[in-house]
């Protein structure tokens, strides 16, 4: 058929990868010549799909979705092997990556839950579902805030408001995915929940409840399926001390096993986030070995209480000058209320 | 057509969403603003907020009911975020849009200045709503001023 449309070329450089996004694709930094600009590109393989065309689903789902807590893309294009996608490079990483190096503070949760949700309630109005939110998949902007990314399993969803991913991933499966084979954006509130819960509790401790279920490589699928059902897993008794009850009682009504038992949209998530006490905000997690520690800074000092064994230490640590003790909560098998009265301090 | 009627409080942004076809309210609901948030961030998750509902609901027009100019204390973070809903309200695709105090609300509404405070009271019944004495005060003021954007 003879092809009335204008080609151009476009010329970028593909520098180093910097990572693989699923099977098919791989990302790369690249330099584009035309717009003098660092972008970051994404690669697939025309020959991974029978159609390539709907290759272009994700950039046009990108495009549609425009908004200040959504990646932009810049534009997508093919060549004979190949399509690709591309967008700012941001070099902050992913939210994934920072939760790899320390706990974030309950402030920091809340903030990037409210930025990436936003986002998520556009792409929602838009009539989409995202299907696949995880850390990974949050990327921070220079300014650090979070940004909603990788379309690749977004899907329209029908005039009955449901719609089909072509595939999931185990980890952040909701318990309907067994029952059912179309889901509605409550597949995605199940999945902010589980995104909220691992920014409260880490990964690696999420990750160490998965594995629970995988034996010899294998997952250990009745188990696992009656675990999300009966809201054994993830473990809702796991979570550190500081983390505030309404941050939990949130992530449990995204987690319910029914989708009619979550919040309606994803703007009630945010609501029932939006009035945290102050004090408790700005406590910095850490746990080495056996030790539990969380700091704050007060003006010009340092405090924070270290729990072993069940014994606490709890000292004044001032920018010049000796640190002190904090007698009171230097305690011999300091119990979980000592612990919240001390962040309220 | 559908309208949007925004009554603003330093903690939460309460909206209605009016269809003037027929003649109903079909959504009240609040933007909670986290308190996690620093004022500038406060500031763009409502603007961003605002964007994405004036879509969703497909509003053509729009009112944002602003701090009455002779209050004795004014709040300023009530009256910065009422600043963003306006800039917002610029940058959207509205057909048409309007701001003011309570006089400017009656006056679009055709109503009587005088009957606006017994309206937003609940002593007296909007015939628009069934259940408006069981409203907030903020619902009432966010309703009133939807349906004065049908006349902005």
């Amino acid at each position: 058929m003879l092809n009335i449309n204008t080609v151009a070329e476009i010329e970028f450089e593909l520098r180093e990868e910097i990572g693989q996004e699923g099977r098919n694709s791989q990302v790369f930094r690249s330099y584009d010549q035309a717009l003098d600009a660092e972008l970051v590109v994404k690669r697939v393989p025309k020959n991974s799909v029978a159609d390539a065309n709907a290759l272009f689903n994700e950039a046009r789902t990108l495009y549609k979705s425009s908004h200040p807590y959504v990646v932009p893309i810049n534009y997508a294009c093919q060549d004979n092997d190949f399509i690709y996608l591309a967008m700012p490079y941001f070099p902050n990483g992913s939210l994934a990556q920072l939760m790899s190096q320390r706990f974030l503070t309950v402030r920091e949760i809340i903030r990037f839950v409210c930025q990436f949700v936003s986002g998520l309630h556009n792409i929602h109005s838009k009539g989409l579902i995202h299907f696949d939110i995880k850390p990974d998949n949050i990327l921070l902007s220079h300014r650090d805030e979070a940004l909603l990314s990788d379309f690749g399993l977004a899907k329209h969803t029908n005039s009955l408001g449901l719609a089909r991913p072509n595939q999931m991933y185990v980890k952040q499966l909701p318990p309907e995915c067994f029952a059912a084979n179309e889901y509605t954006t409550a597949f995605d509130v199940y999945q902010v929940g589980l995104t909220l819960y691992r920014m409260c509790v880490g990964s690696e401790t999420f990750n160490q409840q998965f594995m629970n279920f995988v034996v010899a490589g294998n997952l250990e699928r009745p188990q696992f399926e009656a675990a999300l059902r009966n809201e054994v897993f993830p473990n809702r008794t796991a979570y550190p001390e500081h983390i505030p009850d309404k941050i939990k009682q949130t992530i449990s009504k995204c987690l319910k096993p029914s989708p009619d038992d979550r919040f309606k949209s994803v703007l009630e998530i945010t609501n029932a986030l939006s009035s945290i006490d102050e004090k408790l905000l700005d406590w910095q997690f850490e746990l080495n070995g056996n030790q539990k520690k969380w700091s704050k800074k007060f003006d010009g000092a340092i405090k924070y209480i270290a729990v072993e064994n069940g014994n606490s230490i709890a000292k004044r640590v001032p920018s010049a000058g000796r640190e002190t003790n904090i007698n009171q909560y230097c305690i011999n098998n300091i119990g979980t209320r000592d612990l919240k009265r001390f962040f309220k301090i | 057509m559908r309208t949007i009627g925004i009554r603003v409080s330093p903690s939460e942004v309460t909206f209605s969403i009016y269809d003037t076809n027929e003649n109903a309210i079909i959504n009240i609901e609040e933007i909670a603003i986290p308190n996690a948030l620093s004022m500038p961030e406060k500031l763009k998750y409502v603007r961003c907020n605002i964007l994405d509902i004036l879509r969703e609901y497909d509003v053509e027009k729009a009112g944002v009911r602003l701090s009455e100019p002779s209050a004795r204390s004014v709040n300023i973070d009530r009256v910065q975020i009422e600043g963003v809903i306006q800039e917002a309200f610029a940058s959207s695709a509205l057909n048409n849009y309007y701001y003011g105090a309570i006089s400017t609300i009656a006056a679009k509404n055709n109503i009587e200045r005088r009957r606006i405070k017994p309206l937003v009271r609940g002593q007296e019944d909007y015939e628009i709503i069934e259940n408006w004495h069981e409203l907030t005060e903020k619902e009432r003021e966010a309703v009133l001023t939807a349906t004065g954007a049908m006349n902005a």
